[in-house]
């Protein structure tokens, strides 16, 4: 069963289309009689595919799904249009707004049930390799936990590594219960050499996992020795290597942290729920506007008890929340003990919210052609 | 597009610069007979939406009713044969009707398609002897002059001779 959303302005095919795809496709079915309404309906609901109607008073449905396509919350959804304009030039307009899918009106029940089956059925085009750094300049609402617990999952589909560019001693090593005999730090003592991949590649480490980690040094450095062309010439070095990169960043806006930023894949933003974290993402997403499209926000429940809900924080930071990781009891003494939650409580409600945003993270996002 | 009423007909009308979407209550009538009707000028039209020729995506307005002034109108586009046929062209013809093949040059458009004249009627007599002011088409085909890459396609079309350059027969 699918939510699907229908933005028609005629009341006979709004009835029609309802009896058709809730009474015979089982589907979920929210009706709106025009765009504007529309808009806000898949706004809020979210539904996994809306059928819109070209002609109608307010705003034509080329215009809903394009501003549909350039909203995040609805950027992803499959789009229909279904309409009684049927020149070929009306399927290429249709297509060109970002429609997925071109209907001609009348059309039979049947035949719509069986393109919105394959339409949601079809999977969306998974990315294969990437580079994700876990970002927020607040520290201490659980991102380096997040971080290692991301790679793990990532290191259970591919050949996975995960880099500590802390330069205040960071504690992704310890997390895995790994000693950081080997770390970054001993490239800017030797300087990168020519043989920059077996250089780098002697630094990281193996967990048992098969997790690789390049670790932080264990004593903290001034900020700005690591900059930005060390951070390209190891992620260069890395990336040939492997398939995913999970970067624990530090919280900072760096040179070094540009570097990872402007390479990365997609952003992987963490907050908790506190006023002051969610104050410090809205001002992290001010100054790195350039990156809106990569941000994933993670909204971290770091303490037990009632949190603030997604929607609040989606209309302060404008930004939609990809995941709420549950309250993890067990994260301190897991990080304590260097077991994270991947290995030691894989059926968790933490684990399985972090297989969830690891779908997302490797399902591209849709742009409005 | 609303269309509460089964009576009413669905079809794209084209002067040189546009395409108006609409629905006509034709009642009993077809579009063909209110087309050639000769005792009116006008057509009345519901739910109408304009776009410009050459740039379709664009709605440039809606109009709960809008009026088409016949002898501006180039040609209408419908995907239904049976709503562009005269009363009289679609009972007791008593000559076999023939298809000749088209093509006519239109401000802005190349029209393709079959025109269908009773048996004894030829292209040549129904342009310079008929006094109807439009011709029926069957399988039609619109392309803008100035976009090739944009056409129109419908089951049937009535064009405007008045709007008529140049006709020519292919077969």
């Amino acid at each position: 069963m699918a939510s699907i959303l229908v933005i028609d302005d005629n009341y006979d095919m709004l009835e029609m289309l309802r009896i058709a795809l809730s009474h015979r496709g089982g589907h979920r079915v929210s009706l709106c009689a025009n765009g504007e309404d529309g808009l806000k309906l898949a706004k809020s609901e979210r539904p996994d595919l809306a059928i819109v109607d070209v002609m109608m008073p307010d705003i034509s449905g080329y215009e809903v799904v394009r501003q549909l396509r350039s909203e995040p919350q609805t950027e992803d959804m499959s789009i229909i249009i279904l309409t009684a304009r049927g020149q070929p030039v009306d399927k290429i307009a249709a297509l060109d707004a970002g429609a997925d899918l071109y209907m001609e009106k009348p059309v039979k029940p049947q035949d719509l049930l069986d393109e919105i089956e394959k339409l949601l059925s079809t999977p969306q085009k998974q990315i294969e390799s990437g580079l994700f750094p876990v970002f927020s300049l607040r520290g201490g609402i659980g991102a380096t936990t997040l971080a290692v617990n991301i790679a793990l999952l990532f290191q259970q589909l591919n050949p996975s590594a995960l880099i500590d560019f802390s330069t205040n001693s960071g504690h992704c090593a310890s997390c895995l219960r790994l000693q950081p005999k080997r770390h970054w730090g001993m490239l800017l003592q030797t300087g990168i050499t020519e043989n920059q991949a077996s250089t780098i590649g002697n630094l990281t480490m193996k967990h048992p996992s098969g997790l690789r980690l390049l670790a932080a040094p264990p004593l903290p450095l001034p900020a700005d020795r690591l900059t930005g062309a060390h951070v390209n010439s190891i992620l260069d070095v890395m990336q040939k290597k492997l398939r995913f990169l999970v970067v624990d960043m530090p919280p900072a806006l760096s040179s070094a942290s540009i570097a990872i930023l402007e390479k990365s894949t997609k952003i992987i933003l963490i907050s908790s729920s506190d006023p002051l974290s969610i104050q410090s993402t809205r001002s992290t997403m001010e100054s790195l506007k350039k990156y809106h499209d990569k941000f994933e926000l993670l909204l971290n429940n770091i303490t037990p008890g009632k949190q603030v809900s997604a929607d609040k924080v989606e209309k302060t930071l404008r930004l939609p929340v990809t995941a709420q990781i549950p309250y993890h009891a067990d994260a301190l003494p897991n990080k304590l003990k260097g077991m994270p939650a991947v290995l030691s409580q894989p059926q968790s409600p933490f684990v399985s919210t972090l297989q969830q945003v690891i779908r997302t993270l490797l399902t591209q996002k849709r742009k409005t052609r | 597009m609303s269309n509460n009423n089964l009576s009413q007909t669905a079809a794209d009308f084209f002067s040189e610069n546009y395409r108006l979407s609409s629905t006509i209550d034709a009642r009993r009538r077809s579009l063909g007979d209110l087309l050639y009707d000769q005792t009116t000028s006008y057509l009345t039209v519901e739910g109408a939406y304009i776009s410009p020729i050459d740039f379709p995506s664009r709605i440039s307005g809606n109009f709960p009713s809008a009026v088409i002034v016949k002898e501006s109108l180039t040609f209408a586009l419908t995907s239904n044969q049976n709503t562009v046929f005269r009363r009289d062209q679609k009972y007791g013809q008593y000559y076999a009707p023939r298809l000749y093949k088209i093509f006519i040059a239109l401000p802005y458009f190349e029209l393709t398609g079959d025109l269908l004249l009773p048996g004894r009627t030829t292209p040549q007599i129904l342009l310079t002897s008929k006094t109807e002011g439009f011709l029926t088409l069957l399988d039609v085909t619109a392309q803008v002059v100035t976009r090739p890459e944009i056409t129109y396609q419908g089951e049937a079309c009535i064009v405007c001779k008045n709007k008529v350059s140049f006709v020519g027969l292919l077969d």
